[in-house]
């Protein structure tokens, strides 16, 4: 599965070595009733398992035909394993970061979810024998005939979900487009339309996420193999030789075979690769990010920080014109771009950012019109965002007096002379403090168009966050970058308000 | 110069005018009075189409709007344009343009409306500021200077614009007595000029000082015209009497002139 979890571990080495320090006082709560959880388990009559099912297709998701039912391939295991021991299977829903802590913890009795046997994991809890050989899958459009390798890759553009092994593996190779997509559809989404020349993805996922599609292909064998083994507290050596002998007598019966033929996943070398395991090294690749000067980090940061300063600042000319003109239109048109303006303006507030960038990245291309990231992210942005300053815009010109109008009206000047000489002087006074603010909002926002893949500010640091386990020292560098940056543009707009003031008194 | 037949108009279908008709030579100078809700600011509005009338017609200076022309046509649109060009207004709350200075103020209409370019405009500027006593106060903006002076500066905007008749609603009465006479000077001085000038006022020294005629309003209707020694010293009708005992109770002079038919009081015995 994706390699979080090996990050994740770290993130809790951490803590799991605190625990250790303190768990003399913690052996009081967790193991109040035995040293051996196997022991437990038989007394209860029903083990537990902790796995994540949000988003976990093909491992273990909620049934789309009956949402109460959880199915999987990790389910099957569990079923499985239960009818070995005679006792039942309970599913226990973690998050996936909070795993390892929750088996520490003892919420569950071991881990049954994508975890890879990783050098990290091992430091952290013990790991069964493998029960899944995983491997990575080139996905391609179908009539794409140039991508069979790793190697093909180099020079492409290529989606991978944000963090994963896929992407690790693409870092270290080098000489590719990585695109790096929040979630497993997105990534499908842009092969069908043309925006990605393949895809890298965990061969289960491909299975579950791009096989559907008749427009997409598996490109090539399925290579870099690694191995998924479930994690159970290092003090259970007895329940860790009971799965492991278990697993054995499953690959042996051939029900594990009949569990992966079921879901798609068997490949005739798995056996043979399992019965190999821990003589052979698996593919374990470590974020290159991983491990860096701070200046390093400081750089890569502030480069993003450019994207989004750029989408920030255009995409709020464009807002502060199309929001004038629909102000306008509502204030002094005609009926029909009055009801248009009001519509537009109503619509675009009332509903979610997210989505409408959803729609104008991954919806438009159904009818034909393919924007690139960049420009969809300006145009979701400066879209929304122009509704909110239109009424300020009406605001700021509702509060100039009547008279001012007729007076100049009076004075021989048109109405729309008179707006542009008289009324919007004095209106833009009034509307710079919540445009101001408004831009510092969108500011932040823009980190929002990393759904649509855009690299900004908050997904670097997510990015690098993630391969260094640092959210803290990177999370304060980064919120410091914010800063620095919406700060300076706050005493701007006080000083142009300011500047523009007439009231001299 | 103007003349009004038959102008009436109507707010929800009460008849805030009700057939007004008027007319004012070249250099007249007509003071219009009345109760509040009279219709007299509304008839100034209607004479530079801040407000467009139900029927009749109106004529200033040669430009005639008909409230019977289709008001989104292109001819409507023009005579309404013209029409103003020939008219100044002057307003009770002055409305000058806050974001511009004194001089600013009176140039932009000639520079966007009349294409004039900056340097001579700003020369006509500076000089109507002069006319009006404010010379030194070309670069100071609506919030530093005075109301006498804001109205000042707004008597010179519309001047700039070379109307041919003024219109005034009420110039003094939103300002302090001590400065109103800064006000009603400059606009003595324009009457004695020769300007053609409609004025609503309750200043009736000041009527009496520079009317031609008094134009008495009420419900709509002109109830009595007439020269202003006729209106004030021997009104006729019931309505205009009661009025004009109501303004000035503070002038026992008046009250002689309005309840005593036969008086021999002249004009200047008001209000000194």
């Amino acid at each position: 599965m994706k390699d979080m979890q090996v990050r994740r571990g770290k993130k809790y080495k951490k803590i799991i070595e605190a625990a250790i320090l303190l768990s003399p006082l913690l052996a009081l709560f967790t193991a109040g009733a035995s040293a051996d959880t196997l022991a437990d388990v038989k007394a209860r009559g029903v083990f537990r398992w902790g796995a994540d099912a949000e988003g976990g297709a093909p491992y273990v998701y909620q049934d789309p035909k009956d949402p109460d039912k959880l199915i999987g391939f990790e389910v099957d295991l569990a079923q499985a394993l239960a009818a070995r021991w005679g006792v039942r299977a309970e599913m226990v829903q973690n998050n996936w970061d909070g795993l390892i802590p929750a088996l520490g913890r003892g919420s569950f009795d071991f881990i049954l979810n994508g975890l890879e046997i990783t050098p990290e994991h091992l430091k952290q809890v013990a790991m069964s024998k493998p029960y899944y050989i995983y491997s990575q899958q080139i996905v391609t459009a179908k009539d794409r005939g140039d991508i069979k390798t790793q190697e093909d890759l180099k020079g492409k553009k290529v989606g991978v979900l944000s963090a994963s092994m896929s992407q690790r593996i693409l870092e270290k190779m080098g000489g590719v487009t990585i695109v790096s997509y929040a979630g497993n559809s997105e990534p499908c989404r842009d092969l069908r339309n043309g925006r990605l020349d393949a895809s890298l993805m965990d061969y289960p996922i491909a299975l579950y996420y791009a096989k559907p599609y008749a427009e997409l292909k598996f490109s090539g064998k399925p290579f870099a193999y690694g191995y998924y083994g479930m994690g159970v507290l290092k003090k259970d050596a007895a329940l860790l030789n009971d799965i492991n002998l278990a697993l054995d007598a499953l690959l042996a019966e051939g029900k594990l075979k009949a569990i992966y033929k079921k879901w798609g996943m068997w490949e005739e070398d798995m056996g043979s690769k399992m019965k190999r395991y821990g003589k052979e090294d698996a593919v374990v690749e470590e974020s290159p990010a991983a491990g860096l000067p701070w200046g390093k980090y400081l750089w890569l940061l502030l480069k993003s920080a450019v994207v989004t300063v750029e989408l920030s600042v255009i995409s709020m000319v464009l807002a502060v014109g199309l929001g004038l003109a629909l102000a306008l239109a509502r204030l002094y048109g005609a009926a029909p771009l009055r009801w248009l303006s009001t519509a537009y303006v109503e619509v675009v507030r009332g509903t979610p950012l997210l989505i409408q960038l959803y729609i104008l990245y991954y919806g438009l291309p159904n009818i034909g019109i393919k924007l690139t990231a960049f420009i969809a992210a300006i145009l979701g942005l400066g879209m929304n965002y122009a509704a909110y300053e239109a009424e300020n815009y009406r605001a700021g010109i509702q509060a100039i007096p009547r008279g001012q109008m007729e007076a100049a009206m009076s004075l021989g000047m048109t109405r729309m002379q008179a707006v542009r000489h008289v009324i919007l002087p004095q209106a833009m006074r009034i509307v710079i403090p919540p445009i101001s603010n408004d831009f510092i909002a969108l500011f932040k926002d823009s980190s929002l168009v990393s759904v649509i893949t855009m690299v900004e500010l908050t997904k670097m640091y997510g990015m690098l966050a993630n391969a260094t386990y640092n959210y803290m020292g990177l999370g304060l560098l980064t919120a410091a970058i914010y800063f620095g940056l919406s700060y300076p543009a706050s005493l701007a707009a006080r000083h142009l308000e300011k500047k523009l003031a007439y009231d001299h008194r | 110069m103007i003349i009004v037949k038959n102008l009436v108009k109507a707010y929800k279908g009460h008849k805030v005018l009700d057939g007004i008709s008027l007319g004012q030579a070249k250099g007249e100078k007509v003071v219009i009075i009345g109760p509040s809700g009279c219709g007299k600011t509304t008839l100034l509005r209607c004479l530079n189409q801040m407000e467009v009338f139900d029927s009749g017609t109106i004529s200033v200076a040669g430009v005639t709007i008909d409230a019977a022309l289709d008001h989104s046509s292109k001819a409507w649109k023009q005579s309404r344009h013209e029409l103003r060009m020939r008219v100044g207004m002057v307003f009770q709350s002055f409305n000058l343009f806050p974001h511009m200075t004194a001089l600013e103020n009176i140039t932009l209409a000639p520079v966007r409306v009349k294409g004039m370019h900056a340097a001579p405009a700003r020369r006509l500027g500076a000089d109507f500021l002069e006319k009006v006593g404010l010379g030194e106060k070309a670069g100071f903006y609506p919030s530093q200077l005075s109301g006498g002076q804001q109205q000042r500066v707004a008597i010179a905007r519309a001047l700039a614009m070379k109307p041919d008749v003024m219109l005034f609603d009420e110039p003094t009465s939103a300002l302090d007595p001590e400065v109103k006479e800064d006000v009603l000077g400059v606009m003595r001085k324009l009457a004695y000029e020769g300007m053609t000038m409609l004025v609503i006022t309750h200043e009736i020294s000041f009527a009496r000082d520079i009317a031609d005629r008094v134009i008495f309003m009420e419900a709509g209707r002109v109830v009595e015209t007439g020269p202003a020694k006729e209106i004030f010293l021997r009104p006729k009708e019931a309505r205009t009497i009661e009025f004009l005992s109501k303004l000035l109770p503070r002038s026992p002079k008046l009250k002689t002139a309005v309840l005593v038919p036969d008086n021999q009081l002249s004009l200047e015995d008001l209000w000194d």
